[in-house]
Protein backbone atom coordinates (compact mmCIF):
# COMPACT_ATOMS: atom_id res chain seq x y z
CA UNK A 1 0.00 0.00 0.00
CA UNK A 2 1.21 3.51 -0.67
CA UNK A 3 2.41 5.48 2.38
CA UNK A 4 -0.26 7.95 3.22
CA UNK A 5 0.86 11.16 4.78
CA UNK A 6 -0.84 14.34 5.69
CA UNK A 7 -0.66 16.37 2.47
CA UNK A 8 -0.16 19.66 4.32
CA UNK A 9 3.01 18.41 5.96
CA UNK A 10 4.50 16.03 3.44
CA UNK A 11 8.04 17.04 2.50
CA UNK A 12 9.10 17.47 -1.10
CA UNK A 13 11.62 14.64 -0.73
CA UNK A 14 8.91 12.31 0.61
CA UNK A 15 6.53 13.32 -2.16
CA UNK A 16 9.05 12.50 -4.87
CA UNK A 17 10.03 9.23 -3.21
CA UNK A 18 6.38 8.21 -3.03
CA UNK A 19 5.80 9.16 -6.65
CA UNK A 20 8.75 6.98 -7.65
CA UNK A 21 7.32 4.10 -5.60
CA UNK A 22 3.93 4.49 -7.23
CA UNK A 23 5.56 4.53 -10.62
CA UNK A 24 7.41 1.33 -9.83
CA UNK A 25 4.24 -0.35 -8.58
CA UNK A 26 2.34 0.75 -11.68
CA UNK A 27 5.03 -0.71 -13.89
CA UNK A 28 4.25 -4.13 -12.44
CA UNK A 29 2.21 -5.95 -15.06
CA UNK A 30 0.29 -7.89 -12.48
CA UNK A 31 -1.29 -4.82 -10.86
CA UNK A 32 -5.06 -5.09 -10.81
CA UNK A 33 -7.30 -2.35 -12.09
CA UNK A 34 -8.67 -1.38 -8.65
CA UNK A 35 -5.18 -0.91 -7.27
CA UNK A 36 -4.14 0.92 -10.40
CA UNK A 37 -6.95 3.43 -9.91
CA UNK A 38 -6.05 3.98 -6.27
CA UNK A 39 -2.37 4.52 -7.01
CA UNK A 40 -3.11 6.94 -9.81
CA UNK A 41 -5.43 8.90 -7.53
CA UNK A 42 -2.68 9.15 -4.90
CA UNK A 43 -0.10 10.21 -7.49
CA UNK A 44 -2.40 12.93 -8.76
CA UNK A 45 -2.85 14.24 -5.20
CA UNK A 46 0.91 14.32 -4.63
CA UNK A 47 1.61 16.17 -7.85
CA UNK A 48 -1.11 18.70 -7.03
CA UNK A 49 0.20 19.28 -3.49
CA UNK A 50 3.74 19.90 -4.77
CA UNK A 51 2.68 22.22 -7.56
CA UNK A 52 0.22 24.16 -5.41
CA UNK A 53 2.63 24.70 -2.59
CA UNK A 54 5.32 26.06 -4.92
CA UNK A 55 3.15 28.16 -7.18
CA UNK A 56 0.11 29.24 -5.19
CA UNK A 57 1.74 31.14 -2.35
CA UNK A 58 2.70 34.74 -2.94
CA UNK A 59 6.28 35.89 -2.47
CA UNK A 60 6.73 37.11 1.08
CA UNK A 61 9.43 39.41 2.41
CA UNK A 62 10.42 40.03 5.99
CA UNK A 63 13.40 41.91 7.31
CA UNK A 64 15.78 41.22 10.15
CA UNK A 65 18.27 43.68 11.61
CA UNK A 66 21.89 43.15 12.51
CA UNK A 67 22.55 43.63 16.21
CA UNK A 68 23.69 47.18 17.09
CA UNK A 69 27.25 46.01 17.68
CA UNK A 70 27.56 44.89 14.06
CA UNK A 71 26.27 48.14 12.57
CA UNK B 1 54.87 87.00 32.92
CA UNK B 2 56.82 87.86 29.84
CA UNK B 3 59.99 89.79 29.31
CA UNK B 4 57.94 92.52 27.70
CA UNK B 5 55.93 93.09 30.88
CA UNK B 6 59.02 94.02 32.81
CA UNK B 7 60.51 96.20 30.09
CA UNK B 8 59.98 99.83 31.26
CA UNK B 9 61.39 101.17 27.94
CA UNK B 10 58.76 99.32 26.03
CA UNK B 11 56.67 101.14 23.50
CA UNK B 12 54.28 99.46 21.09
CA UNK B 13 55.83 100.90 17.90
CA UNK B 14 59.38 99.96 18.74
CA UNK B 15 58.35 96.48 19.82
CA UNK B 16 56.32 95.70 16.66
CA UNK B 17 59.09 96.94 14.42
CA UNK B 18 61.58 94.91 16.37
CA UNK B 19 59.49 91.72 16.11
CA UNK B 20 58.72 92.30 12.45
CA UNK B 21 62.38 92.73 11.66
CA UNK B 22 63.32 89.37 13.19
CA UNK B 23 60.21 87.32 12.19
CA UNK B 24 58.24 86.11 9.20
CA UNK B 25 54.55 86.26 8.66
CA UNK B 26 52.57 83.00 8.84
CA UNK B 27 52.26 82.82 5.10
CA UNK B 28 55.95 83.54 4.65
CA UNK B 29 56.81 80.74 7.03
CA UNK B 30 54.45 78.35 5.33
CA UNK B 31 55.83 79.32 1.95
CA UNK B 32 59.36 78.82 3.28
CA UNK B 33 58.51 75.41 4.72
CA UNK B 34 56.81 74.38 1.49
CA UNK B 35 59.85 75.57 -0.48
CA UNK B 36 62.05 73.30 1.63
CA UNK B 37 59.62 70.41 1.33
CA UNK B 38 59.41 70.83 -2.41
CA UNK B 39 63.18 71.00 -2.74
CA UNK B 40 63.81 68.00 -0.52
CA UNK B 41 60.74 65.84 -1.21
CA UNK B 42 59.47 66.77 -4.65
CA UNK B 43 57.51 63.96 -6.26
CA UNK B 44 58.37 61.17 -3.83
CA UNK B 45 56.66 57.80 -3.78
CA UNK B 46 55.01 56.68 -0.56
CA UNK B 47 52.96 53.60 0.23
CA UNK B 48 50.44 52.69 2.91
CA UNK B 49 46.87 51.61 3.46
CA UNK B 50 43.98 53.90 2.63
CA UNK B 51 42.13 54.80 5.81
CA UNK B 52 39.18 57.13 6.05
CA UNK B 53 38.13 58.55 2.68
CA UNK B 54 35.99 61.63 2.14
CA UNK B 55 34.79 62.86 -1.17
CA UNK B 56 32.92 66.16 -0.90
CA UNK B 57 30.89 67.56 -3.76
CA UNK B 58 33.84 69.71 -4.83
CA UNK B 59 35.23 66.64 -6.59
CA UNK B 60 38.44 66.63 -4.55
CA UNK B 61 39.18 63.47 -2.59
CA UNK B 62 40.78 63.47 0.87
CA UNK B 63 42.02 60.34 2.50
CA UNK B 64 44.32 59.12 5.23
CA UNK B 65 47.34 57.09 4.22
CA UNK B 66 48.10 54.82 7.15
CA UNK B 67 51.02 52.68 8.24
CA UNK B 68 50.04 50.40 11.08
CA UNK B 69 52.94 48.82 12.91
CA UNK B 70 51.22 46.41 15.26
CA UNK B 71 48.81 49.03 16.50
CA UNK B 72 51.25 51.94 16.35
CA UNK B 73 49.76 54.09 13.64
CA UNK B 74 51.41 56.67 11.43
CA UNK B 75 49.11 58.76 9.34
CA UNK B 76 49.46 61.35 6.64
CA UNK B 77 46.53 63.26 5.08
CA UNK B 78 46.45 62.99 1.33
CA UNK B 79 44.79 65.47 -0.98
CA UNK B 80 43.79 64.30 -4.41
CA UNK B 81 42.67 67.40 -6.24
CA UNK B 82 39.83 67.10 -8.70
CA UNK B 83 42.02 67.91 -11.71
CA UNK B 84 44.62 65.30 -10.75
CA UNK B 85 41.90 62.75 -10.09
CA UNK B 86 40.41 63.35 -13.53
CA UNK B 87 43.85 62.91 -15.07
CA UNK B 88 44.43 59.64 -13.16
CA UNK B 89 40.93 58.27 -13.69
CA UNK B 90 41.59 56.53 -17.07
CA UNK B 91 44.60 54.75 -15.59
CA UNK B 92 42.67 53.61 -12.52
CA UNK B 93 39.70 52.53 -14.62
CA UNK B 94 41.95 50.55 -16.90
CA UNK B 95 43.08 48.56 -13.88
CA UNK B 96 39.58 48.42 -12.44
CA UNK B 97 40.51 50.17 -9.22
CA UNK B 98 39.57 53.20 -7.20
CA UNK B 99 40.80 54.78 -3.99
CA UNK B 100 38.71 53.09 -1.32
CA UNK B 101 39.20 52.37 2.32
CA UNK B 102 41.19 49.25 3.17
CA UNK B 103 43.30 48.92 0.04
CA UNK B 104 47.04 49.37 -0.14
CA UNK B 105 48.31 52.09 -2.46
CA UNK B 106 51.63 53.41 -3.72
CA UNK B 107 51.24 57.08 -4.58
CA UNK B 108 53.48 59.87 -5.76
CA UNK B 109 53.32 63.51 -4.66
CA UNK B 110 54.82 66.26 -2.58
CA UNK B 111 54.33 66.89 1.13
CA UNK B 112 53.15 70.35 2.05
CA UNK B 113 51.56 72.51 4.67
CA UNK B 114 48.17 73.77 3.60
CA UNK B 115 47.96 77.50 4.25
CA UNK B 116 44.28 77.74 5.07
CA UNK B 117 44.37 75.13 7.81
CA UNK B 118 48.02 74.81 8.70
CA UNK B 119 47.64 71.12 8.23
CA UNK B 120 50.54 69.07 7.07
CA UNK B 121 49.64 66.79 4.23
CA UNK B 122 50.55 65.22 0.94
CA UNK B 123 49.49 66.45 -2.47
CA UNK B 124 49.02 63.39 -4.60
CA UNK B 125 50.02 63.54 -8.27
CA UNK B 126 50.18 59.90 -9.39
CA UNK B 127 49.33 56.32 -8.40
CA UNK B 128 50.79 52.90 -9.17
CA UNK B 129 47.80 50.56 -9.74
CA UNK B 130 50.03 47.48 -10.06
CA UNK B 131 51.05 47.88 -6.44
CA UNK B 132 47.42 47.82 -5.28
CA UNK B 133 46.41 44.96 -7.52
CA UNK B 134 49.51 42.99 -6.66
CA UNK B 135 48.79 43.45 -2.99
CA UNK B 136 45.13 42.43 -3.46
CA UNK B 137 46.23 39.33 -5.36
CA UNK B 138 48.82 38.44 -2.75
CA UNK B 139 46.29 38.95 0.07
CA UNK B 140 43.78 36.88 -1.81
CA UNK B 141 46.25 34.03 -2.30
CA UNK B 142 47.15 34.12 1.37
CA UNK B 143 43.51 34.00 2.49
CA UNK B 144 42.69 31.14 0.13
CA UNK B 145 45.74 29.21 1.31
CA UNK B 146 44.70 29.70 4.95
CA UNK B 147 41.12 28.58 4.24
CA UNK B 148 42.40 25.48 2.44
CA UNK B 149 44.72 24.63 5.31
CA UNK B 150 41.85 24.83 7.74
CA UNK B 151 39.58 22.73 5.54
CA UNK B 152 37.22 25.66 5.06
CA UNK B 153 37.76 26.30 1.37
CA UNK B 154 35.08 23.95 0.07
CA UNK B 155 33.15 23.41 3.26
CA UNK B 156 30.07 25.36 2.11
CA UNK B 157 29.98 23.36 -1.11
CA UNK B 158 29.59 20.22 0.99
CA UNK B 159 26.34 21.48 2.54
CA UNK B 160 23.13 20.00 1.19
CA UNK B 161 21.00 22.08 -1.11
CA UNK B 162 17.32 21.47 -0.34
CA UNK B 163 15.30 19.90 -3.13
CA UNK B 164 13.08 22.98 -3.17
CA UNK B 165 14.95 26.02 -1.79
CA UNK B 166 12.01 28.32 -1.26
CA UNK B 167 13.01 30.18 1.93
CA UNK B 168 15.85 32.50 1.02
CA UNK B 169 18.00 34.68 3.29
CA UNK B 170 19.30 37.73 1.41
CA UNK B 171 22.34 39.80 2.36
CA UNK B 172 22.39 43.03 0.39
CA UNK B 173 22.11 46.78 0.49
CA UNK B 174 18.37 47.32 0.70
CA UNK B 175 17.00 49.42 -2.16
CA UNK B 176 20.09 49.01 -4.35
CA UNK B 177 19.79 48.16 -8.05
CA UNK B 178 21.29 44.76 -7.20
CA UNK B 179 18.55 44.13 -4.63
CA UNK B 180 15.86 45.22 -7.12
CA UNK B 181 17.24 43.00 -9.92
CA UNK B 182 17.37 39.99 -7.63
CA UNK B 183 13.82 40.46 -6.32
CA UNK B 184 12.41 41.13 -9.80
CA UNK B 185 13.61 37.75 -11.06
CA UNK B 186 12.23 35.93 -8.03
CA UNK B 187 8.86 37.69 -8.33
CA UNK B 188 8.56 37.01 -12.05
CA UNK B 189 9.13 33.29 -11.46
CA UNK B 190 5.67 33.03 -9.87
CA UNK B 191 7.17 30.83 -7.17
CA UNK B 192 6.04 31.55 -3.60
CA UNK B 193 9.47 32.34 -2.15
CA UNK B 194 9.84 33.52 1.44
CA UNK B 195 12.56 36.15 1.68
CA UNK B 196 14.34 37.14 4.87
CA UNK B 197 16.29 40.31 4.09
CA UNK B 198 19.23 41.62 6.07
CA UNK B 199 20.24 45.12 5.03
CA UNK B 200 24.00 45.76 5.09
CA UNK B 201 26.58 48.18 3.81
CA UNK B 202 28.38 46.44 0.95
CA UNK B 203 31.31 48.83 0.54
CA UNK B 204 33.38 51.18 2.63
CA UNK B 205 34.17 51.13 6.33
CA UNK B 206 32.70 48.20 8.24
CA UNK B 207 31.09 46.67 5.17
CA UNK B 208 32.92 43.34 5.44
CA UNK B 209 32.06 42.99 9.13
CA UNK B 210 28.38 43.69 8.38
CA UNK B 211 28.22 41.23 5.50
CA UNK B 212 29.89 38.53 7.61
CA UNK B 213 27.57 39.20 10.57
CA UNK B 214 24.50 39.11 8.29
CA UNK B 215 25.48 35.73 6.83
CA UNK B 216 25.91 34.32 10.34
CA UNK B 217 22.61 35.87 11.49
CA UNK B 218 20.69 34.36 8.55
CA UNK B 219 22.39 31.00 9.09
CA UNK B 220 20.79 30.95 12.52
CA UNK B 221 17.26 31.56 11.19
CA UNK B 222 15.23 28.34 11.21
CA UNK B 223 13.17 29.27 8.17
CA UNK B 224 16.15 30.10 5.95
CA UNK B 225 17.25 27.28 3.62
CA UNK B 226 19.71 29.16 1.43
CA UNK B 227 21.65 32.42 1.85
CA UNK B 228 22.12 34.75 -1.14
CA UNK B 229 24.84 37.42 -1.00
CA UNK B 230 24.02 40.15 -3.50
CA UNK B 231 25.97 43.20 -4.69
CA UNK B 232 25.82 45.28 -7.84
CA UNK B 233 28.75 46.01 -10.11
CA UNK B 234 31.75 48.02 -8.99
CA UNK B 235 35.48 48.30 -9.44
CA UNK B 236 37.75 45.57 -8.17
CA UNK B 237 38.75 47.71 -5.23
CA UNK B 238 35.10 48.60 -4.53
CA UNK B 239 34.41 44.92 -4.18
CA UNK B 240 37.21 44.45 -1.64
CA UNK B 241 34.48 43.57 0.88
CA UNK B 242 34.02 40.26 -0.88
CA UNK B 243 37.73 39.50 -0.81
CA UNK B 244 37.68 39.98 2.93
CA UNK B 245 38.68 37.05 5.08
CA UNK B 246 35.88 37.51 7.62
CA UNK B 247 33.29 37.33 4.82
CA UNK B 248 34.96 34.25 3.33
CA UNK B 249 35.00 32.54 6.73
CA UNK B 250 31.34 33.38 7.40
CA UNK B 251 30.40 31.82 4.06
CA UNK B 252 32.60 28.75 4.60
CA UNK B 253 31.16 27.87 7.98
CA UNK B 254 27.55 28.72 7.06
CA UNK B 255 25.51 25.52 7.49
CA UNK B 256 23.27 26.47 4.59
CA UNK B 257 24.33 26.75 0.96
CA UNK B 258 25.47 30.27 0.06
CA UNK B 259 24.76 31.61 -3.44
CA UNK B 260 26.66 34.74 -4.49
CA UNK B 261 25.59 37.32 -7.04
CA UNK B 262 28.37 39.87 -6.89
CA UNK B 263 28.35 41.95 -10.01
CA UNK B 264 31.79 41.72 -11.52
CA UNK B 265 32.88 39.37 -14.20
CA UNK B 266 36.61 39.96 -14.33
CA UNK B 267 37.60 37.87 -11.34
CA UNK B 268 35.98 35.64 -8.82
CA UNK B 269 36.07 37.21 -5.38
CA UNK B 270 37.09 35.04 -2.45
CA UNK B 271 33.42 35.01 -1.44
CA UNK B 272 32.68 33.48 -4.86
CA UNK B 273 35.51 30.99 -4.43
CA UNK B 274 34.10 29.53 -1.23
CA UNK B 275 30.37 29.83 -2.01
CA UNK B 276 28.16 26.84 -2.84
CA UNK B 277 27.20 28.53 -6.09
CA UNK B 278 28.71 31.68 -7.57
CA UNK B 279 26.94 33.78 -10.14
CA UNK B 280 28.15 36.79 -12.04
CA UNK B 281 25.22 39.06 -11.31
CA UNK B 282 22.35 39.36 -8.81
CA UNK B 283 19.94 38.42 -11.60
CA UNK B 284 21.97 35.30 -12.46
CA UNK B 285 21.94 34.37 -8.76
CA UNK B 286 18.12 34.63 -8.64
CA UNK B 287 17.85 32.63 -11.88
CA UNK B 288 19.99 29.85 -10.36
CA UNK B 289 17.65 29.61 -7.35
CA UNK B 290 14.50 29.71 -9.51
CA UNK B 291 15.99 27.00 -11.75
CA UNK B 292 16.59 24.75 -8.76
CA UNK B 293 12.90 25.01 -7.78
CA UNK B 294 11.81 24.56 -11.40
CA UNK B 295 14.00 21.43 -11.60
CA UNK B 296 11.82 19.96 -8.88
CA UNK B 297 8.60 21.03 -10.62
CA UNK B 298 9.90 19.38 -13.80
CA UNK B 299 10.81 16.25 -11.85
CA UNK B 300 7.25 16.04 -10.49
CA UNK B 301 5.78 16.73 -13.94
CA UNK B 302 7.97 14.03 -15.46
CA UNK B 303 6.83 11.56 -12.81
CA UNK B 304 3.21 12.52 -13.54
CA UNK B 305 3.76 12.00 -17.27
CA UNK B 306 5.49 8.69 -16.70
CA UNK B 307 2.61 7.59 -14.49
CA UNK B 308 0.14 8.57 -17.21
CA UNK B 309 2.17 6.59 -19.76
CA UNK B 310 2.39 3.56 -17.49
CA UNK B 311 -1.35 3.69 -16.76
CA UNK B 312 -2.20 3.88 -20.45
CA UNK B 313 0.16 0.99 -21.11
CA UNK B 314 -1.39 -1.00 -18.25
CA UNK B 315 -4.91 -0.36 -19.62
CA UNK B 316 -3.80 -1.31 -23.12
CA UNK B 317 -2.25 -4.43 -21.67
CA UNK B 318 -5.52 -5.32 -19.91
CA UNK B 319 -7.46 -4.85 -23.13
CA UNK B 320 -4.98 -7.07 -24.91
CA UNK B 321 -5.44 -9.77 -22.28
CA UNK B 322 -9.21 -9.62 -22.63
CA UNK B 323 -8.89 -9.88 -26.41
CA UNK B 324 -6.54 -12.83 -26.02
CA UNK B 325 -8.99 -14.59 -23.71
CA UNK B 326 -11.80 -14.11 -26.19
CA UNK B 327 -9.61 -15.45 -28.96
CA UNK B 328 -8.66 -18.47 -26.90
CA UNK B 329 -12.32 -19.16 -26.11
CA UNK B 330 -13.15 -19.11 -29.80
CA UNK B 331 -10.32 -21.50 -30.57
CA UNK B 332 -11.37 -23.78 -27.72
CA UNK B 333 -14.96 -23.86 -29.00
CA UNK B 334 -13.86 -24.85 -32.49
CA UNK B 335 -11.60 -27.55 -31.16
CA UNK B 336 -14.36 -28.95 -28.98
CA UNK B 337 -16.74 -29.07 -31.91
CA UNK B 338 -14.24 -30.86 -34.04
CA UNK B 339 -13.57 -33.36 -31.29
CA UNK B 340 -17.27 -33.96 -30.82
CA UNK B 341 -17.80 -34.37 -34.52
CA UNK B 342 -15.11 -36.95 -34.91
CA UNK B 343 -16.37 -38.75 -31.83
CA UNK B 344 -19.80 -38.86 -33.35
CA UNK B 345 -18.39 -40.13 -36.61
CA UNK B 346 -16.58 -42.83 -34.74
CA UNK B 347 -19.70 -43.73 -32.86
CA UNK B 348 -21.67 -43.73 -36.08
CA UNK B 349 -19.20 -46.06 -37.67
CA UNK B 350 -19.30 -48.29 -34.64
CA UNK B 351 -23.07 -48.22 -34.67
CA UNK B 352 -23.05 -49.00 -38.38
CA UNK B 353 -21.32 -52.26 -37.49
CA UNK B 354 -24.52 -53.36 -35.83
CA UNK B 355 -26.84 -52.60 -38.80
CA UNK B 356 -28.76 -55.89 -39.60
CA UNK B 357 -28.55 -55.16 -43.31
CA UNK B 358 -24.78 -55.13 -43.09
CA UNK B 359 -24.82 -58.28 -40.99
CA UNK B 360 -27.18 -60.03 -43.45
CA UNK B 361 -24.78 -59.30 -46.29
CA UNK B 362 -22.25 -61.31 -44.38
CA UNK B 363 -24.73 -64.23 -44.24
CA UNK B 364 -26.57 -63.54 -41.06
CA UNK B 365 -30.40 -63.67 -41.23
CA UNK B 366 -33.37 -63.00 -38.97
CA UNK B 367 -36.32 -65.38 -38.72
CA UNK B 368 -39.79 -64.16 -37.74
CA UNK B 369 -42.70 -66.35 -36.58
CA UNK B 370 -45.96 -66.23 -38.42
CA UNK B 371 -46.97 -63.75 -35.73
CA UNK B 372 -44.10 -61.48 -36.80
CA UNK B 373 -41.96 -62.02 -33.73
CA UNK B 374 -38.24 -62.55 -34.00
CA UNK B 375 -37.38 -66.16 -33.22
CA UNK B 376 -34.43 -65.98 -30.84
CA UNK B 377 -34.84 -69.48 -29.36
CA UNK B 378 -35.91 -72.98 -30.52
CA UNK B 379 -38.59 -72.59 -27.91
CA UNK B 380 -40.22 -69.82 -29.96
CA UNK B 381 -40.48 -72.04 -33.05
CA UNK B 382 -43.73 -73.97 -33.15
CA UNK B 383 -43.82 -77.11 -35.22
CA UNK B 384 -45.82 -76.53 -38.43
CA UNK B 385 -45.58 -72.75 -38.18
CA UNK B 386 -44.75 -70.91 -41.35
CA UNK B 387 -41.78 -68.81 -40.46
CA UNK B 388 -40.26 -66.04 -42.57
CA UNK B 389 -36.46 -65.74 -42.82
CA UNK B 390 -35.17 -62.37 -43.93
CA UNK B 391 -31.87 -62.28 -45.78
CA UNK B 392 -30.07 -59.33 -47.32
CA UNK B 393 -31.95 -59.38 -50.62
CA UNK B 394 -35.34 -60.83 -49.65
CA UNK B 395 -37.29 -63.32 -47.54
CA UNK B 396 -37.70 -67.11 -47.47
CA UNK B 397 -40.83 -68.72 -46.03
CA UNK B 398 -40.37 -72.21 -44.47
CA UNK B 399 -42.38 -74.57 -42.34
CA UNK B 400 -40.98 -75.73 -38.98
CA UNK B 401 -40.59 -79.51 -39.15
CA UNK B 402 -38.34 -80.13 -36.24
CA UNK B 403 -36.61 -78.09 -33.51
CA UNK B 404 -33.34 -79.20 -31.98
CA UNK B 405 -32.00 -77.29 -28.95
CA UNK B 406 -28.23 -76.89 -28.85
CA UNK B 407 -26.32 -79.71 -27.16
CA UNK B 408 -28.84 -82.43 -28.15
CA UNK B 409 -28.39 -85.14 -30.80
CA UNK B 410 -30.35 -84.60 -34.00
Amino acid sequence: MPRKKDEANIGYEDAVTELEEILEALSDEDINVDELAERVKRATELVKVCRDRIAAARLEVKEIQLPEASR
Amino acid sequence: MTDFADDTEYTADVSINHVADSAQSVSELIDAINAVLTREFREVWVYGEVGKVSQPSSGHVYFDLVEDNDGEKHVISVKLWRGVRQRLMPKMKQHDMDVVSGIKVRIRGTPDVYGSTGQFGFKMSDIDPRFTLGDLAAQRDEIIARLKNEGLYDRNRRTTLPLVPISIGVVTSKGSAAHADFMKTLEESGIGFTITLCDVRVQGDGAAEQVAAAITLLDGQLNVELVAVIRGGGSRTDLATFDNEAVARAISVCSKPVFTGIGHDIDKSIADEVAYSWNKTPTACAVAIVEKVNDFVRQVDTAAQRIATVVLAALANSERRVANAVGRLRTLRTTALEAATSRIKLLASEIAGFDPVVLMRRGWSITYSSEGKVIKSVKHAKLGDDVTTRVADGAIVSTVVVTTPSGTNE
